[in-house]
């Protein structure tokens, strides 16, 4: 089974970053939340360790102990890795997808076993408990923070810039809308939203939000700034993205 | 760069560099029958197991053969005339024997299942809380490959000959590692396979002895060639009983020593019974068996935790009653006849080191008081 591992599993399950828990004055100023799954008699057990911010119930950290397989630790970690930022409302729409995603070597090669994603509900499951002892804190109705990772590429060109030239414009679009459902809508989904590529001119990429990002001022702030900056770090530099404003209804007018 | 440890030897896996050089002759005349190295390689296969007649040896060819067609000629000759149809088998046993058992218990056969004790074994007094009138086969091995424990065979040989009751035990966990003698005891089938003693991967055998009779259907292989890959096995087997036994035995003493100075919270289990002298069962509290063989096998150390053909280690130390969280901390080491004393003081500081590195995800989770 190891073999099947990608190297960021490896990476996370060789070399855990997020284990152990918090002292006791760390969680004085903020609170500190648990959950817990699992069992010990059968040689899995999780308990996630979130340190939430009281006011709008930001995760600031997270951490992890556990007693399970390689492929349980990596996981956990990795989770631990992504929850700081998001608030625990986000969180608890996290699924095992999102993870398994987060775990791959590449963008198109499922790496989790039937084992493996029961071994992640438990975690989930562990999360989700933690994040009902939150539920008294309100949270923010507009998010500041994008929920998208920005995999920054660092300057360089990437691939599909230097044969940018010879593509189609239905190749172009296949692109974009490869790069937007695996490294963006599932991120945009957290907060309960969705996006759709609907159409390219010149450099411009025009997208479609859907659910909760239409009346989210974020999507045309920080979150339309973060996901052109994951299709000019991955696609190409000068792309601009703009949203399609028939279907935004922000503080309830027509956009 | 660091040097590969293979302390994982539980079942001959690794077979012995002679012996995979070693030249068989063959003939295909032989397929008609083997004749006179026939006779010859039969002969010496029977010396070395101590018996009078050549013939109460039957040489088989394939993986889990021998205890497949024991279970057979038991079922045919004993079993089903008599009517007395249940076998008692331990629950710890490998999956040769669970599958020999499901193919009988579609036809009537009862199976039952002994666990082992607190300490590793099927003693006596267990074993007669289990016999029924009906029970007609006690089948076992005689050491427990994974778990290293010896069962108190002559005993409990003994007390199914009292009762008309057909003992059958598989002693290929103790070749090459213990000093045995079946002829003495009161054992009716002995079965073995030479893979489990780094030898030839599907060469066994059965020897028919005491109340149990060779049945005349029984396919037997004649070949002299399977005989000759028996007799090798068998002589390097003899070879270095007396190092795995003496030096094996030092060697997994300083190990268990070692090992409990630098992790005091690590436990040694079974210490207080008769063990394999090159196998040693090591918990150790708060992180799980895989994921420490996992960070171990990136130090290239190689341990193992059972599976496969053998049941998991932790299902076998449950089944003894060990705590069932330190079971799923447990680790076997085994050692070979050429492990050296510095491989084994190595293999020690490269488990202290991912120990001490890993041990915090866990250590508020199992409490050492509760080990």
């Amino acid at each position: 089974m190891w073999t099947l591992y990608s190297k960021k599993m490896q990476q996370h399950a060789s070399h855990p970053q997020h284990g152990g828990f918090f002292t006791a004055s760390q969680a004085a100023v903020v609170r500190c939340v648990v959950g817990k799954e699992g069992s010990l008699e059968e040689g899995l057990f999780v308990k996630l360790y979130l340190l939430v911010e009281e006011k709008e119930g930001v995760i600031l950290e997270a951490k992890f102990q556990a007693m399970g397989p390689p492929d349980f630790i990596a996981m956990a970690d990795a989770l631990c890795e992504m929850l700081p930022s998001k608030n625990y409302a986000q969180a608890s729409r996290m699924g095992v997808d999102l993870l398994e995603k987060r775990l791959r070597d590449g963008s198109d090669r499922a790496n989790f076993s039937p084992l493996m994603q029961r071994r992640a509900n438990l975690i989930f499951f562990a999360l989700f408990e933690a994040c009902r002892l939150c539920q008294d804190i309100a949270t923010a109705e507009v998010y500041t923070q994008s929920p998208v990772v920005q995999e920054g590429g660092g300057g360089q060109e990437s691939e599909h810039q230097k044969c940018w030239d010879n593509y189609s414009l239905e190749e172009k679009l296949f692109v974009i809308r490869s790069v937007v459902a695996v490294d963006i809508a599932p991120y945009i989904a957290l907060d309960g939203g969705g996006i759709e590529v609907v159409k390219l001119k010149e450099w411009e990429v025009m997208v479609q939000y859907q659910g909760a990002c239409t009346t989210c001022f974020s999507s045309i702030g920080a979150t339309l700034r973060a996901i052109q900056q994951v299709l000019r770090d991955k696609v190409h530099s000068q792309l601009i993205v703009v949203p399609d404003p028939s279907v935004l209804q922000l503080s309830g007018e027509v956009f | 760069m660091q040097t590969s440890i293979f302390l994982d030897d539980l079942d001959g896996y690794h077979p012995r560099a002679d012996l995979r050089k070693v030249e068989l002759s063959y003939e295909p005349s032989w397929r008609y029958g083997g004749g006179e190295e026939e006779v010859v390689s039969r002969a010496q296969v029977a010396k070395m197991l101590g018996l009078a007649d050549p013939k109460d040896f039957v040489p088989l060819l394939g993986r889990g053969v021998p205890v497949q067609e024991m279970l057979e000629a038991h079922a045919f000759q004993e079993m089903f005339p008599s009517g007395r149809q249940q076998v008692l088998t331990l629950s710890t046993e490998g999956s040769w024997v669970d599958r020999g058992m499901s193919k009988w218990q579609a036809l009537g056969v009862r199976h039952g299942s002994i666990a082992l004790d607190r300490r590793g074994q099927l003693t006596a007094e267990v074993l007669l809380q289990h016999l029924t009138p009906r029970t007609s086969l006690v089948s076992l091995s005689w050491a427990h490959p994974t778990i290293a424990t010896i069962h108190p065979i002559e005993e409990i040989a003994r007390i199914c000959d009292e009762r008309g009751i057909f003992c059958h035990v598989d002693i290929s966990a103790l070749i090459g590692k213990m000093y045995w003698d079946i002829k003495s005891t009161k054992i009716d089938y002995v079965t073995f396979e030479a893979r489990n003693f780094q030898g030839f991967d599907g060469v066994g055998g059965i020897v028919f002895q005491n109340k149990a009779q060779k049945p005349s259907w029984l396919l037997e292989q004649k070949s002299p060639w399977a005989l000759q890959a028996m007799v090798k096995a068998l002589e390097a087997a003899e070879e270095r009983v007396d190092t795995v036994h003496l030096e094996g035995a030092r060697l997994k003493n300083l190990l268990e020593k070692l090992l409990t100075q630098a992790i005091p919270c690590a436990r040694v289990l079974f210490q207080e019974v008769e063990r394999l002298p090159h196998v040693a069962v090591v918990a150790f509290p708060y992180v799980e068996a895989e994921y420490m063989l996992y960070l171990l096998a990136q130090e290239k150390l190689y341990l193992s935790m059972g599976g496969g053909e053998h049941k998991l280690l932790s299902q076998v130390l449950k089944t003894a009653q060990v705590d069932a969280a330190l079971a799923a901390c447990s680790i076997v080491f085994a050692l070979s006849c050429d492990t050296t004393e510095e491989e084994v003081r190595e293999a020690v500081s490269r488990v202290v080191k991912v120990y001490e590195r890993v041990k915090h995800l866990g250590e508020d989770l199992v409490h050492v008081d509760t080990v």
